[in-house]
């Protein structure tokens, strides 16, 4: 593989994984934040719906 | 592909029986999964964050990259030996869980990365190319910190998702 090449699949591999990372904690901590709504609240919160 | 089959059969085996039967060892176990992780995420963030110029500036990457590969595999093998034994005590919860799923394609991801992308670009990095003699076949500088900023991630996610595995 040239160099040029392994530049751009390293660089885009990158991107990929930076921006899945992002989405996947994302969502972790929105569905943290919304169980610990849970645990505080008598009434189930609307976000529980949608986990 | 059903793979549940691999849990029962370790959920069935001596070692399962060993894990659950021995306190002191599977907590002596314990202790050698975290220390090989502290290890193996320690390496790599001494070796990414050089290569982002965080730290050891004054050292040639070669150098940490040279001497931190030895230890990241001791550290890969200790993780995968250790968890084995580890998850086999606990085989059929895990089979279920999330969180161990997400922590094994983090460990997958993190080790083809390592292996693949990581390795060929830290090899032709314009320092370590520099450093060899012949400068003109390198990649770009941006490209290697952007190497290193989604090697940390992966690795903080197996981290994380192992931390989050006995929360679950």
């Amino acid at each position: 593989m040239t160099t040029n090449t392994l530049g751009k699949v390293a660089a885009l591999c990158s991107v990929v994984i930076i921006i899945g990372w992002g989405i996947y904690w994302g969502v972790q901590v929105q569905d943290t934040m919304c169980l610990l709504e849970a645990s505080e609240s008598i009434d189930i919160p609307e976000c529980l719906e949608n986990m | 592909m059903d793979i549940v089959f691999i849990f029962e059969w370790l959920d069935a085996s001596w070692l399962s029986d060993l894990a659950r039967t021995s306190a002191g060892l599977f907590s002596m176990v314990q202790a050698v999964h975290i220390l090989s992780m502290i290890m193996l995420c320690g390496m790599i963030i001494l070796g990414d964050l050089r290569m982002l110029n965080v730290v050891l500036t004054g050292v040639p990457s070669a150098v940490i990259l040279q001497n931190t590969k030895k230890w990241i595999y001791i550290g890969l093998a200790g993780i995968i030996l250790s968890g084995i034994y580890e998850s086999s005590a606990i085989a059929m919860k895990l089979a279920t869980n999330s969180f161990f799923w997400a922590k094994m394609a983090g460990l997958a991801m993190g080790i083809i990365f390592m292996l693949s992308v990581r390795s060929a670009v830290y090899s032709r990095a314009p320092e370590v190319i520099s450093s060899n003699g012949s400068q003109s076949d390198s990649v770009d500088a941006w490209v290697v910190k952007l190497v290193a900023v989604a090697h940390l991630f992966i690795w903080f996610s197996v981290a994380a998702n192992g931390r989050w595995i006995g929360f679950s």
